[in-house]
């Protein structure tokens, strides 16, 4: 099945609404920090970090599915 | 846990598209979808193509199922059944073509597929109006006909 791609910081959405557009912000930010972190060689938090993309990231789709409401 | 073959599809300036893909095991959709999220926004920094799309197949465990265990003696998968079913309003069409198919069972005169069998009124049923899609991902909902089609080459 495709994969949301309007969802993904990668995609250049063309009208992100406005709870798409705070959530890419906070993504872009957090790959920020754990780009930081690997520079600064912490690579335990910055995985850490990255798992907790991965799980909210998870949480959205288990609503966008129908797995969960909101 | 299931596992999940991704296919990521990057464009170039041209629109020339390439693609890759992933293997992951992940607990549920969800869950995959998040992983393919993460790992191809850090994949898309490392490209300067754009992401043309992400798509995602799963490996289905078929234990279980009510399917023949073993080929049929003379089978050939090179023999196709060729279903053609119709969008909504029969704007298009979509063809799905069964391997191996039981020609001499299921077609009459002409190589055409008898649809009032009642096999094959089965799985015109489970593929029609039951949420599968054309590759435009138009809804199919109806039969329009079928016949026997030979793949290879002698």
């Amino acid at each position: 099945m495709p994969v949301d791609v309007s969802q993904l910081t990668a995609y250049p959405a063309s009208q992100p609404d406005s709870e798409t557009e705070k959530f890419r912000s906070a993504r872009i930010e957090k790959w920020a920090r754990v780009k930081a972190l690997l520079v600064d060689g912490d690579v335990e938090r910055a995985k850490s970090l990255m798992n907790e993309l991965e799980a909210e990231a998870s949480a959205r789709y288990r609503v966008l599915y129908g797995m969960e409401t909101k | 846990m299931p596992n999940f073959t991704l296919g990521i599809s990057f464009a170039d300036e041209d629109g020339h598209l390439a693609s890759t893909s992933i293997n992951l095991v992940r607990a549920d959709l969800a869950a995959l979808a998040a992983a393919a999220e993460t790992i191809v926004e850090a994949m898309d920094i490392l490209s300067d193509g754009r992401l043309a799309g992400v798509s995602a197949t799963i490996d289905i465990d078929t234990t279980g199922w009510t399917v023949q265990g073993t080929a049929g003696v003379g089978s050939d998968v090179e023999i196709g059944g060729r279903m053609i079913f119709r969008t909504a309003g029969s704007a298009f069409f979509s063809k799905i073509t069964i391997p191996a198919f039981l020609k001499d069972a299921y077609t009459v005169v002409g190589g055409l597929i008898d649809p009032t069998i009642a096999d094959v009124a089965a799985f015109i049923l489970a593929v029609t109006g039951n949420g599968v899609a054309t590759n435009h991902w138009e809804d199919i909902v109806s039969f329009d006909d079928g016949y026997e089609v030979f793949n290879g080459k002698r």
